[in-house]
């Protein structure tokens, strides 16, 4: 256990270089961003010269670029993201009121598109090369295909508008009402989870395709067992890991990629926090978003490779999730 | 088992003549007998597909839409070709270098990779582009820049997979340079899996360009481009509907062709592989 | 710049706090205003009903009391407290449910006491005081004081970074002379003092030490109702003020709603998808197609004003369009029934041919005349003259095409098919037109800076003294000059509408630089900008607007005085 305990300390530090240098850039990015603060605080009516000195006295920024970032990743490393330019409420606490929705969000799509995908993903993978794989296969890419926007404003027409089913916009906090919650997140939480099923079905197939050839499946076939249960226990067990890792990566980038389904739908999450912050150049909660964006999407990668290691100590050693 | 392969055959056969379709299509617009794309008439808008001179009707400032199909496919082609180029050269640089090097040069190289994944796209994108500018050509640069990573990632992996076979081995004890073994020995066998997956990707960057152009981040005006096409309907889905659903249709028929392709090439380069 | 970058309709921040900063002396008229003040003390401070709903359609049917609406606007703001950011455009709508200003827009530019129960001046219009009622309260009870409005004035307005201090950047000290008078002391003399206290809010001081930093989640104003809950980007729920003052014209107590819930849905589409599929009974927009595609739909009716205009605003000091005969080219080649076509609400949306619109007490129609009129063959003769001019400003050798950059903020769908048109027209002219896509700070940032060379700007409709004064004050101390355009004329009759508030005199030297600006073209105007309410006529009765909305000023939707069918 050892060298697992020695690579997780490796790991970590690596990590942590990876949200330090993400930050840096960030910082650079943001900051040398066109377009003052000062003037997207004030509005073109508000500007004059005494008003707009004020406002970059107030912001802070008037002190070198240096300095302001040393004096934030000071704060950072007290736990303080700082507060907004703008709203002048910290950053974590505005955090803490959109990230709810966008991971009930991620949550919501996960669960429909794995548990939509698992069977089709086994029984595609179990018939592959047939004509039900064909066709499963066709649909998935299809699904890859129909950009999300496109699927977002569909379901609104058609579930909202004429069949009065789910509301068109909107959200609902869980604390209030759970099952208005639900509505509230459904059609959003599908047009999310269309292009993950997708995926995960053609991870799926291949994997439990390439199952079905090893000897023990094989075996297994020969000894009579019931089809049902050599696909889930003897097929889909083993791809499950690679399934884990894709799921894994998934929720990393839907952590930062939910924007055009939160507009489209009017729901308050980090998505839509993150652009408005990056248009009204309130760089303290760009650089914070950013940041907590980031690790969000270390942190899961680092939990699903240990994971992976654990269940499977054969990979423990060279294996990446990169490489599945 | 001849019927399924013969059916599977169709698709594939059709995804290929679509995609060909697409890019002769936007080589060869300006040969066309349509209008230009960018050619406007405010009096003569949301015609009706079927109108005179117009096979497909007109879009909100009273353009040709197959025109503006057309020379969008340029932008949904040249971006993803770009992101396909810059993945296969710089990622598969990169990542066969990883993966040969190992060590210290790997840890480096792919932990830049990971910077460049852990950072949100979005702000990544934003910010980019804030710099450079909204041509096809900052698009399709930017765009370039974020595909290197997976496919660095790929390369790395495959590179991984080969170090230890016998070919590279007994390269490697007969003295060759590192350099010969990375080009005749590993990039031979590292590429096609790339190509496969590139395929997908481009696919893929299609869809990320119209998700930004749907949100106003992509080529600046009047460039038409298939997604800018869908977010510029989208007031006019009730009535005009096929302002929103032509330019989509599209767009998914061409992704689909692209993972369709990449799927028929990966089982060829698999294949070829285990032989 | 009406607008919103990514995503469509977020951070839709077009029109903003208004008002202007009056640095520039001259005499006053204060009679007028006194008497102004004086005559409407009684009647706007039991004034409701139909006193004050001349600006918009008559409520139909017999008011409510009770029930609740909900209502989505465009945009989110950051805050909703006098003195921070400024606010989303839609913000305005929050603020009148939440306050009431001092003062209130009378459709002829004026504006009357509202809040307060006079306005009245020194002989010199240096000094203003404010009286107000008593017995007005604070959503928590307490009464408001003389001594509430200076805390408001040096705690919250001019505080640093402030938003709103540009507004009153004239005013040199607020002081309390009694517990419900206030006297405002003037840098310089302004007549029209009144106007800037549209904007001036009265609201509870002691927000900054009872809540510290997040004071600006917690408005506490003399208004309808009251903010009870707010998940940004998401809702705000408004309750009843209890000791709201206002009654209406049967004596009964406003607001009439016992609660309004403003969601907030800033796709256009997704707005009108959630209206259909009952999710709101009305919505606000600055967007006119929607305003002309939901006019369409049964059972839902369309209020919408003139609030502004929007034009193309060049660079006077840059090349090439530092060079006249560039700007009349462009205006020549302008044909403003295209642009409005292209918009897709040729009904709501009407042609701009001057600052202000036909509605406007200021309307000019012999500037609206000498506007060069489209002509396509005319500007490109124009045009030839400056390319075949050895001298010709940008540089170029003659005979070369004339590159010009306009400025667009690309998630704005209504100005990018403005643009669009533009290209189009400007390009048969003999321009090469890029169009450069881009966000609103940049944009701002570009324009303050000189940085550009032309770009899309909506205005909202002022009195002239406030509507010239933001942006036309010498350009090297005023970088809210777009345009550059330093002319003598121009900046001499800003001096003189300070001193004046006889509409003769006023509308006389607004036309002295509304002929400048059709000679000189610093700004090619284009069309109206309108705001919208689009609401269910089955569930809202009383939709009613603010005086000051017939003429476009300070329009804004009377929440007192909806109620629920």
């Amino acid at each position: 256990m050892s060298g697992l305990g020695g690579r997780i300390g490796r790991q970590v530090v690596a990590l942590l270089a990876t949200l330090l240098a993400v930050s840096v850039l960030s910082f650079l990015l943001t900051s040398l961003l066109p377009g003052d603060p000062a003037v997207a605080i004030l509005g073109p009516s508000g500007i004059t010269q005494q008003s707009l000195a004020s406002a970059r006295r107030a912001l802070g920024l008037d002190h070198p670029l240096v300095q302001r970032y040393w004096d934030w990743l000071g704060n950072v490393v007290h736990g303080n993201l700082g507060s907004s330019f703008i709203t002048h409420i910290s950053v974590s606490s505005e955090l803490r009121q959109h990230l709810p929705v966008t991971l009930e969000l991620i949550v919501l799509a996960t669960i429909f598109s794995v548990v939509l995908a698992i069977p089709f993903g086994i029984w595609s993978g179990y018939r592959a090369g047939r004509a039900d794989d064909r066709i499963i296969s066709l649909l998935a890419f299809a699904g890859l295909a129909v950009p999300t926007f496109v699927v977002a404003l569909m379901l609104i027409l058609v579930c909202a508008v004429d069949l009065h089913w789910l509301p068109a916009s909107g959200w609902v906090p869980l604390t209030q009402s759970p099952w208005q919650n639900f509505r509230s997140a459904l059609l959003p939480a599908l047009a999310l989870a269309l292009p993950q099923m997708a995926v995960n079905v053609r991870v799926l197939r291949s994997d439990v395709a390439a199952t079905m050839q090893s000897d023990f499946v094989t075996f297994a076939v020969a000894k009579g067992l019931p089809l049902r249960k050599i696909l889930f226990r003897h097929a889909f067990r083993p791809s499950s890991l690679s399934f884990v890792t894709v799921m894994g990566l998934q929720i990393g980038f839907l952590l930062g990629g939910t924007v055009i389904v939160e507009n489209l739908f009017s729901l308050p999450g980090i998505g839509q926090m993150l652009v408005q912050s990056i248009l009204s150049r309130d760089l303290i909660t760009v650089q914070g978003l950013t940041l907590f964006i980031a690790t969000g999407f270390v942190v899961i990668n680092f939990v699903v490779d240990l994971a992976y290691s654990l269940i499977d100590p054969r990979i423990r050693r060279g294996r990446n999730i990169a490489t599945v | 088992m001849r019927g399924a392969v013969a059916r599977h055959g169709i698709v594939r056969t059709l995804s290929f003549v679509w995609i060909a379709l697409v890019i002769l299509a936007a080589i060869f617009a300006s040969l066309l007998p349509i209008p230009k794309p960018d050619a406007l008439d405010p009096f003569r808008r949301l015609l009706l597909p079927g109108s005179a001179g117009h096979l497909l009707g007109t879009d909100d400032l009273g353009r040709d839409i197959l025109s503006r199909l057309i020379y969008g496919a340029r932008v949904s082609l040249i971006v993803g070709a770009a992101s396909f180029v810059c993945g296969l050269i710089a990622g598969g640089a990169i990542g066969i270098v990883a993966g040969y090097a190992k060590g210290k040069v790997e840890r480096v190289l792919m932990w830049a990779m990971d910077v460049i994944l852990s950072f949100p796209a979005l702000v990544l994108l934003i910010g980019l582009v804030a710099y450079v500018g909204r041509s096809l050509f900052d698009i399709s640069a930017v765009l370039g820049f974020l595909a290197i990573p997976i496919y660095a990632r790929i390369a790395r992996a495959q590179t991984l997979s080969f170090t230890e076979r016998d070919f590279v081995l007994a390269a490697r004890a007969s003295g060759s340079r590192p350099r010969d073994i990375l080009l005749y020995e590993l990039l031979p066998n590292v590429w096609p899996p790339m190509v496969a997956y590139g395929l997908v990707a481009v696919g893929l960057t299609i869809v990320v360009e119209g998700s930004l152009s749907f949100l106003g981040l992509s080529v600046s005006a009047p460039t038409p481009s298939w997604g800018g096409m869908i977010a510029g309907g989208e007031n006019y889905l009730r009535n005009d509907p096929g302002l929103v659903l032509i330019p989509s249709a599209v767009m998914c028929l061409t992704v689909l062709a692209f993972n369709i392709a990449g799927e028929a090439l990966g089982a060829k380069t698999s294949k070829v592989g285990r032989a | 710049m009406r607008g919103s970058e990514l995503p469509k309709g977020t951070s839709a921040q077009r029109r903003y706090r208004q008002g202007g900063s009056a640095v520039l002396g001259g005499l006053a008229l204060v009679s007028v205003l006194a008497a102004c003040g004086g005559s409407a003390n009684s009647s706007s401070n039991n004034g409701t009903g139909s006193s004050t709903t001349s600006g918009s359609t008559p409520a139909a049917g017999t008011p409510k009391t009770g029930g609740s609406m909900t209502f989505a606007l465009e945009s989110e703001s950051p805050d909703y407290v006098p003195g921070g950011s400024r606010l989303a455009y839609s913000g305005s709508a929050v603020e009148a449910a939440v306050y009431d200003p001092l003062t209130q827009y009378q459709p002829d530019g004026t504006a009357k006491p509202f809040l307060a129960q006079s306005v009245t001046a020194n002989s010199t219009s240096t000094q203003w005081t404010v009286t107000l009622p008593s017995g007005i309260k604070f959503e928590d009870g307490t009464g408001v004081t003389a001594q509430d409005i200076v805390d408001d004035y040096n705690q919250y307005i001019v505080a640093t970074g402030s938003s709103d201090a540009a507004t009153f950047a004239e005013v040199k000290s607020v002081t309390a002379t009694g517990p419900l008078t206030a006297l405002f002391t003037l840098s310089a003399p302004d007549a029209n003092f009144p106007i800037i206290l549209t904007n001036f809010f009265t609201f509870n001081p002691d927000l900054k030490s009872k809540y510290g930093s997040s004071y600006g989640a917690h408005p506490d104003g003399t208004g309808p109702f009251k903010l009870v809950s707010w998940q940004p980007n998401n809702q705000i729920v408004l309750q009843a003020n209890p000791y709201y003052w206002r009654k209406d014209s049967a004596g009964r107590q406003l607001p009439y709603l016992s609660s309004i819930t403003l969601k907030i849905i800033p796709d256009g589409n997704t707005r009108t998808a959630t209206l259909q599929s009952s999710g709101i009974a009305g919505f606000e927009t600055v967007e006119a197609q929607l305003m002309s595609s939901a006019s369409s739909l049964p059972g839902i009716a369309v209020d919408n004003v003139d609030t502004g205009g929007a034009g193309w605003f060049f660079n006077t000091q840059a090349a090439p369009t530092n060079d006249l005969r560039v700007r009349e080219a462009i205006t020549e080649a302008t044909d403003r029934s295209a642009i409005i076509a292209a918009l897709g609400a040729g009904s709501i949306v009407q042609p701009r041919v001057e600052y202000f619109g036909p509605n406007s007490e200021y309307y000019d129609p012999q500037a609206a005349a000498a506007l060069p009129a489209t002509d396509a063959a005319k500007a490109k003769a124009t045009l030839q003259g400056y390319i075949n001019d050895p001298k010709r400003t940008d540089g170029k050798p003659v005979g070369s095409p004339v590159n010009i950059t306009l400025n667009y903020i690309s998630a704005d769908t209504q100005e990018g098919a403005a643009v669009q048109v533009a290209q189009s027209e400007w390009q048969a002219a003999g321009f090469k037109v890029t169009l450069n896509a881009t966000d609103e700070a940049t944009q701002v940032s570009d324009a303050a800076g000189g940085k550009d060379q032309a770009f899309f700007f909506e205005w909202a409709n002022q009195p002239p003294f406030g509507l010239f004064e933001h942006n036309y004050l010498p350009s090297k101390e005023d970088p809210a000059n777009w345009t550059k355009f330093d002319n003598p004329t121009v900046l001499g009759a800003i001096q003189s509408l300070a001193a004046t508030t006889d509409l003769n005199q006023t509308k006389s030297l607004s036309h002295t630089i509304n002929m400048v600006f059709a000679q000189q073209l610093p700004v090619d105007f284009l069309f109206s900008s309108d705001e919208g309410w689009i609401y269910s006529t089955s569930k809202v009765g009383g939709l009613t607007l603010t005086p000051g909305s017939k003429g476009g000023l300070g329009d804004n939707i009377d929440w007192a005085l909806m109620w629920a069918k």
